[in-house]
């Protein structure tokens, strides 16, 4: 009797969601690669989904489809569409890592300067690359940029951490006030190389600034896909060591966890991601901080859930605002990062108001 | 065999917050420590967990120095209640408590499921699984905190060792029926072989759990005896700076302590 009655607690448990997770995983996952064929099929030559499909699975050298519309899925279309995905993944993974290590849903790299960290970076090899910079980028070639960003991304994420963490304790207050007062210098440096710079230059920084996935060829995918993909490979790392931290630092420790170590690692990958975003598509606000906490509210806050989906999550809002950044405005196109400030700054404003449901962070 | 805390020292900023404190403590022990505000309660709790490697003398479990072990083993071998935990993000009571067998290696999901069920029932919150930890009250939140400790620490004796229970104030957001709870848990974790330090400030809980009383003082251990020699004395008196009241209602194991409200200016009514 009391065997049978020990059962339903074995099998079923009110509050375990790792089902309800791994489902929400292959859904985003699905949503992805769907959204990505769409994405390839819109625009001024526009293609049905199964042409799409027909054209990828025929590889890039076939005779079976027009030679036009071959180059356009190939060459023009698909390492676009690579790239909003793996830029989005980036955007939100950067978040949710360092909404983890600040233990606070509103920390977000865009928001607390880290952004404009990689920006002054990648500004500041396009204005003295070729001056005072010349030897980085004769060694480091088309790596200059995404580590100069890297860089700057790095620097603002650690004066960021030493000022506003203190003997574990983090201070919203202190964090927010902190990261406006680096983004507002990180701008005025980046206005002061903007006033240095010749016109050529001024008009590679406007363009990068802009942001927008416009240029993107497959030259820059090579380039940058790889440390994206680095990154994402190294986050599940994070995954245990961020739910321990959840508790707090001693908490952590009391757990079994490095702490520091964590930490470390934490930094790194954050300027990373964020580093390597910026340096590709110029500074994309809000995907960090809009797309984990969607997750969080409706599925769960785990990381070893959070992480992947955020960078799934990351990836279908890039891609889909990149579609709208396209269409709304066509036969132009509009920079992709006004379509997502559109959308995250009224929702950063949301999650403020309903601040007090959670009594407080 | 046991805890070992050997003429430590801990010092920060230049301020000595405790000084040549050594203590022994067997397995199958629970010990109280108390002692006013600002006496190194928290320090020697930070100094036994390993989370502050104290400045002289060192703490060993079972023999082994605590510094010298990896943050995993020493995990496996002693938890720690924290006095309150607010977490930022939201996670489901099942997830916090399971939160504690993730360093446990050989479980399988099923496993984990039934100890985490199993824990929650322990701290009278069978059926909580579902709820959002930040939704919960503060005493509802530090049982499921002792919950996630239970399953962190697992057996009170694994191969003939003892593992260690640090409680740190764990009873200040509960109800009294709670606070009885939450101690009878850590009686019967001491009764079955294991360590328990507990730092408390209500006299009558330590009086009534404990086997033995560490009282410290401005930062040194002042004393060290069982409850009933302990409040004999002027000992409590002076520590405390309070006239204290000692009765022992018949039929008690334990004496009971009040504060001496006939002497107070003005007087409770």
């Amino acid at each position: 009797m009391s065997a049978l009655s020990d059962i339903p607690a074995m099998t079923r448990a009110p509050g375990d969601r790792s089902l309800v997770q791994a489902v929400a995983l292959a859904l985003l996952a699905f949503g992805v690669l769907a959204t990505a064929v769409l994405a390839i099929g819109i625009g001024p030559s526009a293609m049905s989904p199964s042409t799409v499909v027909q054209i990828l699975v025929a590889g890039p050298k076939t005779t079976a489809f027009s030679l036009g519309d071959v180059v356009i899925v190939w060459q023009i279309r698909l390492p676009r569409a690579i790239m909003a995905a793996l830029i989005g993944a980036m955007l939100a993974l950067g978040g949710a890592v360092m909404q983890g290590l600040f233990r606070n849903p509103l920390a977000d790299p865009a928001i607390l300067g880290v952004s404009n960290g990689a920006a002054l970076g990648a500004v500041s090899m396009i204005v003295l690359g070729g001056g005072v910079l010349a030897p980085v980028t004769a060694i480091l070639g088309g790596y200059a940029l995404p580590l100069a960003a890297f860089a700057g991304a790095l620097t603002a994420t650690l004066i960021l951490y030493a000022i506003s963490t203190r003997e574990g304790l983090t201070s919203v207050a202190t964090m927010l006030l902190s990261g406006i007062a680096l983004a507002a210098f990180a701008a005025a440096l980046m206005g002061y190389l903007a006033f240095l710079s010749d016109d050529t230059q001024l008009r590679d920084i406007t363009f990068w600034n802009l942001g927008g996935l416009g240029g993107v060829t497959w030259e820059k995918v090579v380039i940058s896909g790889p440390i994206m993909l680095l990154v994402l490979a190294s986050a599940p790392m994070l995954a245990r060591g961020l739910d321990a931290l959840v508790l707090g630092e001693a908490e952590a420790f009391h757990m079994g966890l490095r702490v520091e170590r964590l930490k470390r690692l934490a930094i790194l990958l954050v300027a990373a991601a964020t580093g390597v975003a910026v340096a590709v598509a110029g500074t994309i606000g809000f995907v960090g901080i809009v797309v984990p906490h969607l997750l969080r509210l409706g599925v769960g806050a785990d990381h070893r859930f959070l992480l992947p989906a955020s960078c799934l999550g990351g990836a279908l809002l890039l891609l889909v605002a990149d579609i709208g950044a396209r269409l709304l405005v066509a036969p132009a196109e509009l920079p992709i990062g006004i379509i997502t400030a559109a959308i995250g700054a009224p929702f950063f404003l949301w999650l403020l108001m309903r601040r007090r449901d959670f009594g407080g962070f | 065999m046991g805890l070992a805390i050997e003429d430590v020292g801990v010092v920060a900023g230049g301020r000595t917050l405790l000084k040549n404190v050594t203590a022994r403590i067997e397995p199958g022990t629970l010990v109280a420590v108390i002692g006013p505000n600002g006496a190194g309660k928290s320090t020697l709790v930070k100094a036994i967990s390993g989370e502050r490697r104290p400045a002289f003398g060192r703490v060993r479990l079972n023999g082994d120095d605590i510094s010298a072990l990896a943050p995993a083993d020493l995990a496996a071998r002693r938890a720690v209640l924290p006095q309150a935990t607010a977490i930022a993000f939201p996670f489901t009571v099942f997830e916090i408590v399971g939160l504690g067998l993730r360093q446990r290696a050989g479980m399988d999901a099923a496993m984990r499921r039934h100890e985490v069920q199993r824990a929650l029932a322990a701290v009278d919150l069978a059926g909580f699984g579902e709820r959002l930890y930040q939704r919960l009250s503060g005493g509802e939140q530090q049982r499921v905190q002792l919950a996630r400790v239970l399953c962190q620490i697992g057996e009170p004796v694994k191969d003939g060792r003892a593992r260690l229970l640090i409680l740190d104030e764990p009873t200040s957001s509960l109800d009294i029926r709670h606070q009885l709870a939450v101690l009878s848990i850590a009686r019967r974790f001491a009764e079955a072989g294991g360590i328990v330090v507990a730092v408390l400030h209500d006299l009558n809980l330590a009086v009534g759990f404990s086997d033995r009383l560490i009282v410290l003082q401005r930062g040194r251990l002042v004393a060290d005896a069982a409850p009933d020699a302990l409040l004999e004395g002027p000992m409590l008196a002076e520590t405390f700076g309070t006239q204290m009241v000692v009765m022992k209602p018949p039929g008690w194991a334990r004496p009971a302590v009040l504060p001496d409200f006939h002497r107070l200016d003005p007087r409770p009514q």
